[in-house]
Formats: structure tokens, C-alpha cells, sequence
């Protein structure tokens, strides 16, 4: 964050053409190896000389990891050298599915800038591992899953598990991320995204929720999920499954952000540019005002 | 569809009936054919297709690039450097240190080292100096540089710094070169002090009915130019130094690098190309003689350094922080009895520019109203932080967020219109004395003009617009400033006009060009007086203090005033010798002979005429005679009548003029978040006379959005070391198009000064004075919330609003809470 | 350990021999010269260095060369054909849609392509200044900038 340096350190660049190509490299260079889809966050890292890696390998040659791919009931499927824009692009020509994943649409369609949109990719915002990544919340909200490639085969983890803390991931150095797995969400439900960014260029708190039959609470599901205000993605369970009950729709809402907060209250992250008090707040704030926002839209489209 | 809704307004004021407007001393009625019209900047042709050259992009065949060391430590002695390892990096040419260059420089107070001398000052300072062939390896050796520090006691706070038993950061202040106006106080931190003296205060306060004062502080901030700075410098071995350098102001350059290196000015030559933004950051002497040094020691080649952004964040001068506070009463009637203030400048490691900063906050701390009895101090504080220079606005954003903030205040505790109490106490011209003791000169504008356009732009006293939702709500606030050249009084400007074969007319003027339109406007001078084409005048963008015309410096709103007066005499001067060719040709007397639209022809027959062509290079007669010859006008301009201040009660005359302006906001508050959105912007200036009113607008609209900008969002935030957590575009936030207002009302008002040019008074740094205050009088008006700490940025807000109006808070989010119900009513209902 | 790559730069192609650790702001500056490119804050924040390569605007100090083997690049020493400007950059001339012009080449290649993307669509201020949200000018304020893109967009649409 302080670097005087302009210039890059010394490394080998690989642009491989199939995914067999690329895992070899990382596993023959192991830590040595840094991948490059966007290269958003690696070349500032290296910039700034955090990461020295004296192999680069570059996927955007592997025509395998592009593109986008939707199942109906299973979801969508984005691959790791997507970049942003061609995904928010492609939900822009598929209204539906636009509708589907609007909390992922609009968290996307606010990250950084148009220009760093139009580089960086979904897999890449995933990996960087710091707090305040866009996407975060919003992939949460739909328990994504991160799909994991290696020699010995593939693997998947929850998005809330593989980001395990600022600039750690679970992910090995031989390993690649080819894709990130949306699920299909639940029938009659809407979602959105929310942040709050003041006077940095990141959010300090993000809030992303969905709900389903909101009208019945027998049927009714409602996801909350923060980052940004945390220093990983979280879910709590057991705030949402307070939606379940019977009851004023705002005191169980009350209920199930005091139950949320409750769990996460030690974890919320104190920097100087927000404080812990004022996070929390805004989780809570960010969380009444969607909520409302997506009552509007329930009732637009399921009403 | 236009953008936004605009009004635009232009309210002319001659002060001698329709259509007369000053021309140096005399007035002439007269019709204008492009002064006042909306002509798009000269050079953007250049701008638009890239083409335009500034120092960053500029390269010399045998270029060496230097590279500098920071320190890591706030204050230390400097034990040993050892920088072998560097040495043998393939590239690396040389390494200088601090010893290598024995002195110190500075424009007011000579404290500035070109690296630190045995001892650094800040986490950030520059100790070594790598200079290779190439960045990359100068980048290299950075890495290699080992310093052995002896720390020592640090101080960053400046209430800290001031006290006695504070670890001194200067213990040599006493010998430093000192600008006869400053007042450094040896063996302390004070790096200068000011007072200001007028009246009674005792007296007034006693007379006052209600008495109100309050802590006010501005943070840190950055001025964010683009182009960062960045110079080149080739000392030759003939004893000539070439500097190209993105600094505003060549001339002073070459004087301080003269006085600093003990050379004579002739062979200091300074060229100046396009620069990407100075706001004030780039006056007076920046890196110019280190790098000039540099180039000596490897041998004579040119040497270049172009400071990155986080470079330019931790180690390049940026802008004061400011401890304020203020104390004003007021009599039943709504006259200020009194005011007392003090301003203390964090001004960082060095003070050499903020010291004339914090004493302009002081001498001008009245504003713009008529107070008989006041008393203001500032101060400039040493601290183990960053260096500190010159802003846009130099002391009035920070004296007009103390003053107007507390007019406000003392309004509503009187229960009055704070328009109402502004408009009563505002300066009168002709009439009133200044807070430095000076009668406000007749012709300085019309201060309740400003304040009323401000009014009625903002639809001042009509309710606010009900926002979309109920947790939002608007305000609206406004707030008036005042602003003059700081200069010393005998700061002088000059032109030089010549003309080419073909009549068109090159502008040799020393005024620097980095996006104020100054240029343009001075073109279009030259191009209304001798009556031709715009086109046809040419105003080189390169200064060369070897062959531009002298002009003291480019800063304090001041190019156009001085360097326009002095090119109007230069034309002057140009008309009387193509008058006196003329006057031969065609055998009339000089005063009968008048220069329009690229003739010269005789008053009453313009069918007799020459054209300019045939005469500005010379006349010939028929036969083969000639006479004349090139004709060269020049043209010269210093302040008149400016005086030293005195030096216990700051009474003087320190300005050659001052613009009277005003900003009204109306914002939109999220109660719950504590974010604040612009929506609305109203800007009323009275500058005499705008040339050009599309660049006009260009001033008034970007000052407002940089205003804006430090209201709400900039600050540099320091660690525990005293060292800047946050020097990139990230976490140091300025506006962005999203962030600006989408209603603009932008008001010109032109009371015409005598001496300026066409009546034109200086516009480029008012514009954002009074920005913060509007914002914080909006959010005390609408809201009843007192923001006195800037930035006012979310979360300072909503803390306010919770910790002052809690019951609005619980408001909006009951409001919020119950939309919900009934929103999931009307869906359950179904 | 150099290696040549090909960029088609505003139509030319060129061939440049460039290291791994290489930056493409630098690479079109330094060696290929185009010098409309510039650079405010080296890490992908001021939009100065802004492209369009392969269609896409994007910021070119936080690209490798490497990766733009075989690209199509367009820089703002382009769009003007025979001291014509093009309808973006004339635009920027009429409403001074810039003051001191270092960022005009980044806010110019930004325009262009909002101007370009939505050719057959109306767009609105909002978009404008959210589509410029990447690109830093500290003098303007904008306010010009966004009028010069609405109305060159304006004059484009009419043109088709």
C-alpha cells in the first residue's frame, strides 16, 4: 500500500492453452507459482512487492475456464477467466436469470470500476481474499461453491469456507480455480446487494439477502449475508431459521439481526476508516433497508 | 437532455451606466467582440489528441533517473549509511546522501534540507538519492541501501509540539533564512507566529448579546494534482542549469535556486511545458535543486525524477492539518461585537510555505465583514510528519470554516436569518476597514449582491424538497468568502507582445499554465484590442524564465489580474509605436489614429487605413523607404499600495485585491448511514468582469467539487510512527463524477474593479472557500446537527445525529421499520 | 529472457521486443511512444492509462505487455483522422470538458467507449457518471466532462 516501486520483479510468464498445461505448471513450480486471470490484484501485489513469484502463469488462454453456463435447477456455473463485464453482460441478455441472481448482479455490477470490470474476473475477486471483495456477500447469500482443480482431481468448498481470513484461501499451490457453481436459488424468491462505502473506495460493511415465499412463514426463507464488515464471509443459521416462526415480520427481523450480530459481534473489524460500532450499525441499517427493498420487489414479481 | 438544470445568471454592474467598461484608467464605451464570450480553452486541441507535452513524458538523450530512500523512522540521528551493495547494481551511476549537499532552502523560512542532513524528520524523508540509467535498476538499489539510525524522541500532535519540554525538530531555527514577514521562535517548535489586532476585544464581547465559540480542525489532506511532480534537470558544464520542471511559478523557482545555490540567476534557466495540476502544490521552490545537484555530481547529465503517488503521499509536501477555534458575540441587533480566533497549522517537518499560509489565515480571519474589534493568532507548528505547502485558498478554507461556521451558530442562538445577520455585518466598499486596518477600497465589488444571488440561487427560506424516503432528509445551507492574493507587496508581473509578418501576435507572458484558462483569456486580450482573430494570437505553452516575461509567481488567484494589466500596457505600448509608423504613412497625427480589426485607420474615415501586416514589421513606401521597424510592445505591473503588516497587531494593506463570493448547498442526509449527498450547488461570484465566463464556470464548478470533495471525504491518516496508513487513490478518496451535484446555479457578477483588466478581479481559489461551510451550515440548519471536524464524512455524521438528535435517529428508523410492516401487510392482505 | 510480441497499435501494427515484468502502460509509452497514455497513480485507481484493447477499456498500467500478445489497442493519439477530431474529443474542445489535460487522454479513451457501447441506446447522466466513476480528474469536477460525453453520444446517435 506504500510502494515506491514502478517496476515488476523478474518471473516467467506461461500462458497455457488446456487446463492439463496449467496444472503441471502449478504443480511443478508449486509456491513458486502465482496464477494471472485479470491480474487486478496480483500485479498490484507484486507491484508492491507483497508477492515475488518467480512463475506466472496465465489462464486466460484456457478456453475451457471462459464463459458462462446456467442448468436450470442446478444454476450457474462461471468460469475463472470470466472477466466481471461479460458476466453482468450476459444477465443483462438473460432478464430471468438477471432477476434469479440480482444480488449478484448488482454486487458485480458495482465492483471497483469500468474499467477494472472490463479486466478483472469473478475467480480472481474470489481469490484475493481481502475483507472488503465485492462478491463476497452476494455468492454467500447463494452458497456458492468454489471448484477447485488439480492433478488428483477436482474438489468444491462453500465460498464461506474457502475464504478463511484477509489474503488466506483454501486453496493449494498446486491448485487451480476453475469455476465458481451458483445454485439454482430457491422458486419465488428475490435477493440484493447493499454496501456502504464512504470516502474509500471500499465498502466497510455489505450486506446481501434473499427471500423466498416471504408470505408464509411455513415456506418462508431468508439469507442474510455480511463481509466487509467481517474479515470473512459469514451465514448464520440459526439468525435465519428465525424467519420460520410466526410473528411481526419486523421483531423477527429484529430478532434475527440481533441473533446475527450477537454471533459475529467479536469478529467485526475496527480500522480507521470505520469503526466496529459503526460496522455493526450498518450491518443492521443495510439489512432494514433491503429487506424492504426486497418486500417491493417480492411483490412486484410473486404478489 | 441536458445534464442538469443550469441558471446561468450574468449580473453586470457598471458603475457608469450600460455598457461602460474600464480600460486601465479610462473609461470607454465600447462593444465587445470576444472579451466575455464563451471561447473553449486554447490548448485543448492539444489536451484532447494527447499530444501535449509535460515534464513526466519528456526525455533527454543521455538521461539518468533518480530514485529516493525513505526514511523509516519519524526523528533519528543518521549514524551511517551504507549503500556499497547498492553501488553494484548494474546501472546504478550514484548515490548521494544529505552531506553531500550541506544546506537548506525555502521560499519564507529556510528550513528545507535536499536530504536529510544526519538527522530525518519524518517516516517518509528522503536520505538517499539513487541516481542509475534506468528506473529499474534505480528501483533495485533502493532495496540496498542500509541506514543505521539512533532514534529520538518524536512528536506528532502539535498542541504536543508547542510546549516547552517538546523534542525540537529545528534546534538550528535561529539560524535559518527568515522572509522579513515571519517570525520563527527559536529553540521551540513555532515555526512562525502571527497576531492580529484591532479594537477592543474586552469591550466587544461585552457589548455582545450572545457569545459563541466552538473547536473547529481541518485534517491533512493531499492536492491530488494528476501529473505528479516530476523535474528534470541537466547542470552543464559551462555553469548553465536547464531545469524542466512541473512547477507553477519558473521565476521563483530560479530566484529561490539562485539564493539557495549562491548562483546567479541568468544561468539558472527554468522551462516550464504543460503541468498537470498544481492547486498551490507546485509554487514556489520544490525539487528543483536537489535534482539540479544530482546532475552535477554524476557528471553533468540530465537527471530526471518523477515522484509515484505514493511517493508523492509520504514524502512530497502536501497540506496542513489545522487546530481552530473561534469565539464571536453578537449584539441584539445582529452586529458582531467581537472576534477572537486561533488557527495552529500542523505544518509537518518543514514550514516553509505554511508559515505564510497560517499567517494569511490569521491577517484575514474577519472574512468578509466589517468587525471593529477582533483578535486572531495562528501559529505554524513543527511536527515529525510530512512537510506541508501551499493550497488553493492558502488560510481561507481554514479561517472561513472557523467563521462561518459560528455565524450560523450565533444566528440561531440570536434567533435570526443567518442571511440576515451575514448581510448586515458584510464589508461595505468605500466605506469599511478591513480586519488588517485597511479601508476597503470602493470598486472591490459587491459583497450583498453575492450574498443575495446566493440566497435566491438556493431558494433560501422556501422549505427544503421532501426526499423519496422518509430516513433521508434535505437541507439546505450557505455561506460567504472572501479571498486575495497572498503576496508580498511588491510582487510585480510583466508581458511582452511581438508581432509576426503576417500581424499575428506572439504573447510572451510568465504566467503558468495548468488548466485556469489564464492563457486563453489573456489571448483574447490581444485579440479584442488590435481586432483580429483569436487565432491569429499565439501563446507559446512553454515558459523559459531566458524568454518569457518575469511575473513573481503563479498562485493566489493572481495571473490574470497582474499579468493582464501588465499585457494591456504592453499593448498599449505596442499601438503607440505602430501609431507612430502609421502617423507617418498616411501623414495624420498620432491621436487621430485608431487600431480595430487588424487596421490602423484614421478616427472618423476608416476607409483610410493600413492593415496591421504592412506596418508591424516595418512600413515601406512606394519608392522603397522605410521606416519603423518590428514592433515589440512590453508592459509591466506591481502591486500598489500593499504594505508590510505590523508586526504586533498585523495592521496593513496586504492585497491587491479581493474577490467577494459565495457557495449555497442543498443536501440530502441519510439519517441512518450518516452519508451525504450534494444535490444541489449554488455559486455566486463577483469578479469585475469575466473574459471568458465558459472558463469562468470551469473555475467555479471544479473549486466547488474539490470544496466538496475535502468536506466530505479527504483526509490522510497517519499511524503510530507518524507515517501516511493510507498514500494511494483508495483510502485517500477525492470526489468522483458520481459524487457531484446534478443542479448547478453558477451566478458571475461583474462590479468592474478600475485597476484590473476590464474591471476582471482573480476567481481560481474563492470558488471552494466556502464549500465546507456551506455543507456544515446545511447539516446544522436542516438537521440541527454541529459538525465542526473535517471531513464530514459518513460516519462523523451519523455519530452526530445520534450523540446530538438521537430522537431523529429513532425516527427514521422507526419510519424505516414500519414501511416494512406495511409493505409485508399489503402483501399478506392479498 | 525478452520475447517479441505484436499489438496492433490505432491500425499500425508493431512488433516490440518486451520482458515478462513489463507493464503495457509502459511498453506504449516508452518504447512504442505513444505518450497520450499517462500514469497518476501506478496501480489501477486514476484511470490515466485507459485503453481500449481488443474493444474493451481497460487500465493499461495494470496489464502485462505479455498479455496483450496479438491485441488490438486503441490510445487517444487515434481518434483524431488529418487534425480531425473525433466526435468525443470535439465534444471535450466546446464544453472545456478539461482544465490542465492530463487526465483528457484517459476521460477521452473512457468516452469513447461509453459513447461506443451505447451507440443504439439512449443513455442517461446517471450512467455517465457512474460509467466514469474510474477515471480521476482534479480540476474539472466533472460537471463538463459528463456534458461533453451526452453530447457527443447525442451527435453520434444522430449521425447513424
Amino acid at each position: 500500500m506504500s510502494s515506491p516501486y514502478t517496476t515488476l520483479p523478474e518471473f516467467t510468464y506461461y500462458k497455457p492453452k488446456t487446463l492439463e498445461e496449467a496444472l503441471e505448471l502449478l504443480e511443478k513450480y508449486g509456491e513458486e507459482a502465482k496464477v494471472l486471470a485479470g491480474g487486478v490484484g496480483l500485479i498490484n501485489f507484486m507491484l508492491e512487492k507483497l508477492m515475488s513469484p518467480k512463475y506466472v502463469v496465465d489462464i486466460k488462454g484456457i478456453e475451457e475456464l471462459r464463459g458462462i453456463g446456467y442448468e436450470e435447477g442446478k444454476g450457474l456455473s462461471i468460469g475463472a477467466a470470466t472477466r466481471i463485464s461479460e458476466i453482468t453482460r450476459w444477465l443483462d441478455g438473460n432478464p430471468e436469470l438477471k432477476r434469479k441472481y440480482q444480488a449478484l448482479y448488482e454486487a458485480l455490477s458495482r465492483i471497483a470500476d469500468m474499467q477494472i470490470r472490463n479486466r478483472a474476473t469473478l475467480a480472481g475477486n474470489v481469490c484475493e481474499a481481502l475483507p472488503y471483495m465485492d462478491s463476497y456477500s452476494p455468492l454467500a447469500v447463494y452458497d456458492a461453491e468454489v471448484v477447485i482443480a488439480s492433478r488428483s482431481g477436482e474438489r468444491r468448498a462453500l465460498i464461506t469456507e474457502f475464504v478463511q481470513g484477509p489474503g488466506m484461501i483454501d486453496l493449494q499451490p498446486e491448485e487451480l480455480v476453475v469455476r465458481i457453481d451458483v445454485p439454482e436459488p430457491p422458486r419465488r424468491s428475490v435477493s440484493g446487494f447493499s454496501k456502504i462505502v464512504p470516502a474509500i473506495e471500499y465498502s466497510i460493511a455489505s450486506v446481501s439477502m434473499l427471500a423466498a415465499n416471504i408470505e408464509d412463514p411455513a415456506t418462508r426463507e431468508v439469507r442474510i449475508a455480511v463481509s466487509a464488515a467481517t474479515p470473512v464471509p459469514v451465514r448464520v443459521r440459526e439468525a435465519e431459521d428465525v424467519f420460520k416462526s410466526q410473528g411481526d415480520i419486523v421483531e423477527l427481523l429484529d430478532k434475527a439481526l440481533d441473533k446475527l450480530i450477537g454471533e459475529i459481534e467479536y469478529d467485526i473489524l475496527e480500522d480507521p476508516y470505520a469503526s466496529a460500532e459503526y460496522r455493526k450499525e450498518m450491518i443492521r441499517v443495510q439489512a432494514y433497508q433491503l429487506f424492504l427493498r426486497l418486500l417491493r420487489e417480492y411483490r412486484a414479481n410473486w404478489g | 437532455m441536458p445534464l442538469t438544470a443550469i441558471h446561468y445568471l450574468h449580473v453586470s454592474q457598471p458603475r457608469h451606466g450600460r455598457g461602460v467598461t474600464l480600460l486601465g484608467s479610462q473609461f470607454t464605451v465600447r462593444e465587445f467582440k470576444i472579451i466575455g464570450k464563451r471561447i473553449p480553452p486554447k490548448d485543448a486541441f492539444d489536451k484532447v489528441t494527447g499530444t501535449g507535452t509535460y515534464v513526466y513524458d519528456m526525455e533527454l538523450p543521455g538521461m539518468l533517473y533518480a530514485k529516493l530512500v525513505q526514511s523509516t523512522k519519524p526523528h533519528a540521528k543518521i549514524k551511517g549509511i551504507d549503500y556499497s551493495k547498492a553501488l553494484q547494481v548494474p546501472g546504478v551511476v550514484s548515490v548521494a546522501t544529505g552531506r553531500d549537499f550541506p544546506f537548506r532552502i525555502g521560499i519564507y523560512v529556510g528550513d528545507r534540507d535536499l536530504l536529510a542532513i544526519d538527522k530525518v524528520l519524518w517516516v517518509g524523508h528522503p536520505v538517499a538519492a539513487v541516481i542509475a540509467d534506468s528506473v529499474r535498476a534505480a528501483e533495485k538499489a533502493l532495496d540496498l541501501i542500509y541506514i543505521d539510525y539512533d532514534p529520538l524522541p518524536a512528536v506528532f500532535d502539535p498542541i504536543e509540539s508547542m510546549k516547552p519540554d517538546a523534542p525540537l525538530l529545528h534546534p538550528d531555527l535561529g539560524r535559518y533564512r527568515v522572509s522579513p514577514a515571519f517570525k520563527p521562535r527559536p529553540g521551540t517548535n513555532i515555526a512562525n507566529e502571527f497576531h492580529l489586532k484591532r479594537g477592543d476585544i474586552e469591550k466587544g464581547f461585552s457589548k455582545a448579546e450572545v457569545v459563541v465559540e466552538g473547536d473547529f480542525s481541518l485534517p491533512f489532506m493531499s492536492h491530488v494534482y494528476m501529473e505528479t511532480q516530476a523535474v528534470i534537470a541537466h547542470y552543464r558544464q559551462n555553469g548553465y542549469i536547464d531545469l524542466w520542471t512541473s512547477a507553477q511559478s519558473p521565476f521563483a523557482v530560479r530566484y529561490l535556486m539562485g539564493m539557495s545555490l549562491g548562483m546567479p540567476m541568468g544561468r539558472i534557466r527554468v522551462h516550464v511545458p504543460y503541468i498537470g495540476g498544481g492547486f498551490g502544490g507546485k509554487a514556489g521552490l520544490g525539487w528543483e535543486p536537489l535534482v539540479a545537484m544530482l546532475s552535477r555530481k554524476v557528471g553533468y547529465k540530465p537527471v530526471k525524477l518523477l515522484l509515484t503517488r505514493s511517493e508523492q503521499f509520504r514524502l512530497a509536501p502536501v497540506v496542513a492539518g489545522v487546530r481552530g477555534w473561534g469565539k464571536i458575540g453578537l449584539d441584539r441587533n445582529g452586529r458582531i461585537v467581537a472576534y477572537q480566533a486561533r488557527f495552529i497549522f500542523d505544518s509537518g517537518a518543514f514550514g516553509d510555505y505554511t508559515v505564510n499560509v497560517s499567517r494569511t489565515a490569521g491577517y484575514a480571519c474577519t472574512g468578509s465583514y466589517e468587525i471593529e474589534n477582533a483578535e486572531c493568532e495562528s501559529y505554524a507548528v513543527y511536527t515529525n510528519k510530512i512537510p506541508t505547502t501551499a493550497l488553493r485558498g492558502f488560510g481561507y478554507p481554514e479561517n472561513h470554516w472557523v467563521l462561518e461556521r459560528l455565524i450560523d451558530k450565533a444566528a440561531k442562538e440570536l434567533g435570526m436569518d443567518p442571511v440576515k445577520v451575514r448581510s448586515l455585518n458584510l464589508l461595505k466598499p468605500g466605506v469599511s476597514y478591513t480586519g488588517t486596518g485597511a479601508r476597503l477600497r470602493e470598486d472591490a465589488g459587491n459583497p450583498q449582491k453575492v450574498l443575495e444571488e446566493v440566497a435566491k440561487g438556493l431558494g433560501w427560506g422556501e422549505k427544503a424538497r421532501d426526499s423519496s424516503k422518509p430516513w433521508r432528509v434535505r437541507a439546505k445551507g450557505l455561506a460567504v468568502s472572501v479571498k486575495g492574493p497572498s503576496q508580498p507587496p511588491d510582487a510585480s508581473a510583466s508581458a511582452i507582445i511581438k508581432f509576426n509578418e503576417d500581424a499575428s501576435v506572439d504573447v510572451l507572458v510568465g504566467t503558468g499554465n495548468f488548466g485556469q484558462g489564464t492563457v486563453t483569456s489573456l489571448a483574447m486580450i490581444v485579440a479584442e484590442e488590435f481586432g483580429i482573430p483569436l487565432d491569429k494570437v499565439h501563446v507559446h505553452e512553454l515558459r523559459s524564465t531566458n524568454d518569457s516575461a518575469y511575473t513573481w509567481q503563479t498562485v493566489g488567484s493572481r495571473g490574470l489580474f497582474t499579468d493582464g494589466s501588465a499585457l494591456l500596457e504592453a499593448i498599449r505600448d505596442a499601438k503607440s509605436k505602430i501609431k507612430r509608423v502609421a502617423s507617418a504613412a498616411l501623414r495624420v497625427s498620432e491621436d487621430h489614429l485608431e487600431i480595430a480589426d487588424g487596421k490602423v485607420y484614421v478616427k472618423g474615415k476608416p476607409w483610410h487605413y493600413i492593415p496591421l501586416e504592412r506596418i508591424v514589421m516595418g512600413y515601406t513606401f512606394e519608392n522603397g523607404n522605410a521606416i519603423g521597424g518590428p514592433i515589440i510592445g512590453s508592459g509591466r505591473h506591481i502591486a500598489e499600495l500593499n504594505t508590510y503588516l505590523d508586526p504586533d497587531t498585523g495592521q496593513g494593506t496586504p492585497t491587491i485585491f479581493y474577490t467577494f463570493g459565495g457557495t449555497g448547498v442543498e443536501v440530502e442526509v441519510d439519517l441512518l448511514t450518516g452519508e451525504v449527498k450534494v444535490v444541489k450547488a449554488v455559486q455566486a461570484f463577483d469578479i469585475g468582469k469575466a473574459i471568458n465566463p465558459l472558463l469562468v464556470e470551469g473555475q467555479m464548478i471544479g473549486g466547488f467539487v474539490m470544496g466538496q470533495s475535502r468536506a466530505l471525504y479527504e483526509e490522510i491518516i497517519f499511524d503510530e510512527m507518524g507515517a501516511v496508513a493510507n498514500p494511494n487513490l483508495s483510502f485517500y478518496y477525492v470526489a468522483r463524477a458520481p459524487d457531484i451535484p446534478e443542479e448547478w446555479v453558477l451566478r458571475i457578477i461583474e462590479t468592474p474593479q478600475t485597476d484590473g483588466p476590464y474591471g476582471a478581479r482573480g476567481i481560481g481559489e474563492n470558488v471552494m472557500i466556502a464549500v465546507a461551510p456551506a455543507i456544515g451550515n446545511a447539516l446544522f440548519h436542516g438537521l440541527g446537527v454541529d459538525v465542526r471536524h473535517l471531513p464530514m464524512k459518513a460516519e462523523r455524521v451519523w455519530r452526530a445525529i445520534r450523540e446530538q438528535r438521537p430522537e431523529l435517529y429513532q425516527k427514521a428508523l422507526s419510519a424505516l421499520k414500519e414501511e416494512i410492516r406495511r409493505e409485508y401487510e399489503s402483501l399478506t392482505r392479498r | 529472457m525478452g520475447q517479441v510480441i505484436t499489438l496492433k497499435v490505432n491500425g499500425v501494427l508493431r512488433e516490440v521486443e518486451v520482458e515478462p515484468y513489463e507493464l503495457l502502460a509502459d511498453v506504449l509509452r516508452d518504447k512504442l511512444g505513444y505518450k497520450g497514455v499517462k500514469k497518476g497513480c501506478w496501480r489501477g485507481e486514476c484511470g490515466l492509462c485507459t485503453i481500449i484493447m481488443n474493444g474493451e477499456a481497460v487500465k493499461s498500467c495494470i496489464i502485462l505487455a505479455v498479455e496483450a500478445d496479438g491485441a488490438e489497442i486503441e490510445t487517444v493519439e487515434g481518434l483524431a483522422r488529418n487534425g480531425r477530431l473525433s466526435p468525443v474529443q470535439d465534444a471535450y474542445v466546446k464544453n472545456a470538458g478539461l482544465q490542465c489535460g492530463f487526465c483528457t487522454p484517459g476521460f477521452i479513451m473512457a468516452s469513447e467507449y461509453i459513447v461506443r457501447r451505447n451507440a443504439n441506446r439512449e443513455i442517461t447522466p446517471g450512467e455517465v457518471r457512474s460509467a466514469l466513476s474510474g477515471t480521476i480528474c482534479r480540476c474539472t469536477g466533472y460537471k463538463q466532462i459528463i456534458d461533453s460525453v451526452l453530447e457527443a453520444h447525442r451527435r453520434i446517435k444522430i449521425v447513424r
